[in-house]
């Protein structure tokens, strides 16, 4: 009798806001729910994936398990726009609601304040879903003033202002929030700059004896944003080296946070990610990763380890033993920091603003040049190893160095190394200064610098650009090389704090390159 | 049977029995072999550019005319046949050479070229492929001789090196043109190297090497063998310090070998240009000297400021004083 009374009440068609990501973009999508006679069924249209299909299964047992009655009616849901493909579980709410006020069981006009995105379980429990972060923005930008999402969404939703998110825990919550019976605040806006910042590593410069030269290099390239390239023999401590790098790496900016969030947020790194990413990613694929697993892809289309390092690092451990196809696609991505990733039905551009951290030995066996052990290669194979680095490769990247053993002695040294902190200061110092330098611009740091630019802010005395003509020309540096040192040249000038390079600045960029130096020929 | 071309010869193979004598039998057998292909292909072979001088020939070395060694009867050759009438100086050693072995074969063939002395290898990898490099770097000749013939150089890593070394010095070959190098060939060619050149240096090779051959068939036919001395712990080492216990010249310095070659009656020119370092130069050399050092290791020792150390160390590598070697080590050259 109830739920007769109750059908009687709806309007029999509802139609309720949420979204659907495209990329690392959301977009408004209509839930239209309708009910009507005929045998008892429940279909969803608009392209939904195997998550959206099965979704009606958590819709019903959640809907009856909150105390909401369903009809024995046939139930069309449609998801509009319909001609796009729909992917994930935060469809369930919006279905649900659409459901509740299809049948009156809420209120319709009441609901239509609001968006909707969450995913349930079959006792009405609201679960995390992912991307929310894209979903306030396109909701910001759609012009919708309240959303409500799962209660463990809160944690990062709270950093999107002009919007009012209401975080619950379960359906019957929401209903009873809507009805006005049990209302709740929105949760309170946070600014990421108030967060407090993780400022202790595992890996701190300060473990790491003897290297300076090394560490020099690295403070640059974190300075600068430039790629950097370390050679050695195994065990010389490349890795231990490149771990350390995000305790040295600058702050992040709030804009900075928000763009890694969304993309860490929409690829399923869930038990990742905790709340807004305040610290720099450090990604570290591994040498069998495929194509896909580096630059993003699959049906879902998801961005893959070159976009997650966005405003990070990328550390490609053993760079050689990487499948030249596999390293070649990482070409486009370092010119143009956006990798677009195509499919089928579509094409999604992702952010892949990263700094490229690679490290390899010199030579098959690994020992050439090294103080300790005797490389047993030929130089003929040498220079196949080496003939694995692709030139355009090599010309994205700024500094190679090459990193020796740490003896004995250096080791049992009991001076401890300046620490992570202060080397961190002074990169943060001069990316200020960079910044200040590149207003206006689309980029932030001396690393990706335009041409321009490049001849209006690396300009030399006519000394020592006699000076290092010669030196070109004495050592045979190719002549890719010049507009990378240069450019790490006034890194290095900024990190001094000095206005014009100097001819020692350059001469300190030359030393970190070491690939264009004819004994690797 | 002097002064006559290769055609002559031909000519005579298989009619004058007057040359069956002279040649012996194996290498006549050879040269009615060589003939039928040579016939053939004669045509190709002039138009790859290639020349031959034959024993009778008066450009063919003297130095090469001893019977111990089985002169060639032919030697094809590309580039300036005339170097082979100038001082020669083998430098041999190791196709897997170290650091040290490297940095010794570039300066002492460098030093060689400053003197205007010819320095001749085999166009191996490793020690034979710097020494050939060094030179040309120097400006100085060199000659390669080759383990195949001159249209197939091998190994076909050092084919650019070839074409480099067949323009400005002059690549030999006794093969014919087309013959690929097969095992033989290769201590068969050490025995031409080791013919031409007045006295042979090995620069770093272990117990097991081609160079050793080298050194032994020059000690035979009584040129002098000089050997760098190695590291005892170093095994690519072993050869040249076995060579030095047996009674090889022992090479540290580039005058040990010119005093050498000077009592033999060689005239020596010297080309080199005297370098002027300054103050913190000649310290930060003085410091090399003793062995090379990483830029970390001189700023400990020198006491001079990093940032002017890079500096310090460009303007002397621009000077040609020393170089920067793989795991950033300075050496001084």
């Amino acid at each position: 009798m109830r739920l007769v009374l109750c059908v009687a009440k709806g309007n029999m068609l509802s139609i309720i806001k949420s979204f659907a990501l495209n990329g690392i973009d959301g977009y408004e999508v209509k839930v239209e729910v309708d009910i009507h006679s005929g045998l008892p069924g429940f279909e969803i249209t608009g392209l939904g994936d195997k998550a959206v299909k099965e979704s009606k299964e958590r819709v019903k047992s959640a809907v009856k398990n909150s105390g909401y009655l369903l009809a024995p009616k046939d139930v069309t849901v449609n998801l509009s726009p319909a001609d796009i493909k729909k992917e994930g579980s935060h469809f369930d709410l919006p279905i649900a609601m659409g459901l509740l006020c299809a049948t009156g069981q809420v209120l319709a006009k009441l609901a239509k304040e609001y968006a909707f995105a969450g995913e349930l379980s079959l006792d009405g429990t609201l679960s995390r879903v992912k991307g929310i972060l894209s979903m306030l923005t396109a909701a910001r930008n759609a012009g919708i003033k309240k959303v409500i999402c799962p209660k463990s969404n809160a944690p990062e939703a709270c950093y999107i202002d002009g919007v009012e998110v209401y975080a619950f825990e379960n359906l019957r919550d929401i209903c009873d929030h809507i009805s006005g019976e049990k209302t709740i605040c929105p949760i309170e806006h946070k600014e990421i700059s108030t967060i407090s910042k993780n400022t202790s590593y595992d890996e701190d410069f300060k473990f790491v004896k003897g290297q300076t030269f090394a560490k020099r290099a690295l403070e640059i390239a974190a300075a600068g944003g430039h790629n950097i390239l370390l050679i050695g023999p195994p065990g010389g401590g490349k890795t231990m080296l490149a771990k350390c790098i995000p305790s040295i790496l600058p702050e992040m900016t709030a804009r900075e946070c928000l763009e890694t969030t969304k993309i860490h947020s929409i690829s399923n790194k869930a038990d990742e990610f905790k709340g807004i990413i305040t610290n720099r990613p450090f990604r570290t694929p591994h040498h069998t990763s495929s194509r896909i697993a580096l630059v993003g892809g699959g049906t879902a289309a998801l961005p893959g380890e070159i976009s997650l390092a966005h405003n990070g690092v990328l550390f490609l451990d053993e760079f050689l033993e990487y499948a030249r196809g596999t390293l070649e696609i990482l070409r486009q991505p370092l010119e143009s920091k956006t990798v677009a990733v195509a499919r089928a039905m579509r094409t999604i551009t992702y952010p892949a603003d990263f700094m490229l951290v690679a490290s390899m030995n010199p030579c098959p066996c690994g020992h050439y040049g090294s103080k300790v052990n005797e490389c047993k290669c030929n130089p003929g194979m040498i220079q196949k190893y080496m003939g694995r680095l692709s030139g355009p490769m090599l010309d994205r990247i700024d500094l190679h160095i090459e990193v020796d053993a740490v003896t004995y002695d250096e080791l049992s040294d009991s001076n401890e190394s300046e620490n992570s902190a202060s080397i961190k200061k002074r990169v943060n110092a001069t990316r200020v200064v960079q910044q200040k330098r590149f207003e206006g611009e689309e980029y932030l740091c001396n690393a990706s610098m335009s041409h321009s630019s490049l001849k209006k802010y690396c300009t030399l005395d006519e000394k020592s650009e006699e000076l290092l003509r010669r030196v070109f020309e004495k050592l045979g540096l190719s002549a890719r090389a010049y507009s990378r040192i240069l450019k790490v040249a006034r890194t290095i000038a900024d990190l001094a704090g000095m206005e014009n390079i100097e001819f020692s600045h350059v001469a300190e960029a030359i030393s970190y390159r070491s690939l264009d130096r004819a004994y690797w020929k | 049977m002097d002064n006559f071309s290769i055609e002559e010869i031909y000519d005579r193979v298989g009619s004058d029995s007057k040359l069956h004598e002279f040649v012996g039998d194996t290498s006549y057998q050879k040269l009615i072999e060589n003939k039928r292909t040579w016939e053939k292909k004669l045509d190709r072979v002039y138009e790859s550019g290639i020349n031959f001088i034959t024993r009778e020939s008066e450009k063919y070395p003297e130095n090469l005319k001893q019977t111990e060694i089985n002169p060639p009867i032919l030697l094809y050759y590309k580039g300036d046949i005339d170097l082979l009438k100038k001082t020669i100086v083998a430098i041999v050693g190791t196709r897997f050479c170290s650091e040290y072995g490297k940095n010794v074969t570039k300066r002492f063939a460098r030093e060689l070229s400053n003197y205007s002395i010819c320095v001749a290898s085999g166009l191996a990898y490793g020690v034979d492929a710097f020494a050939h490099e060094a030179v040309m770097k120097a400006g100085g000749k060199t000659i390669a001789v080759l383990a195949s013939g001159l249209n197939k150089p091998s190994p076909s890593g050092n084919v650019k090196l070839f074409h480099e070394i067949e323009k400005s010095g002059l690549a030999l070959s006794e093969y014919f043109p087309d013959d690929e190098a097969q095992k033989y060939t290769f201590p068969e060619r050490n025995r031409i190297v080791a013919g031409v050149s007045t006295a042979t240096i090995v620069t770093e090779a272990p117990l097991k090497s081609g160079a050793l051959i080298t050194a032994n068939i020059a000690a035979e036919i009584g040129r002098e063998v000089f050997s760098v001395p190695g590291s005892i712990l170093s095994g690519k080492s072993e050869g040249t310090n076995s060579l030095i216990k047996n009674g090889a010249a022992v090479l540290t310095d580039i005058m040990d070998i010119i005093h050498y070659l000077k009592t033999s009656d060689v005239k020596i020119k010297q080309t080199c240009v005297a370098i002027s370092l300054d103050f913190l130069e000649e310290k930060v050399y003085t410091l090399l000297k003793e062995e090379p050092l990483s830029i970390e290791e001189l700023v400990d020792k020198s006491k001079i400021e990093l940032s002017e150390l890079f500096v310090i160390m460009l303007s002397m590598e621009v000077k040609g004083v020393v170089t920067k070697g793989v795991g950033n080590k300075y050496t001084v050259i």
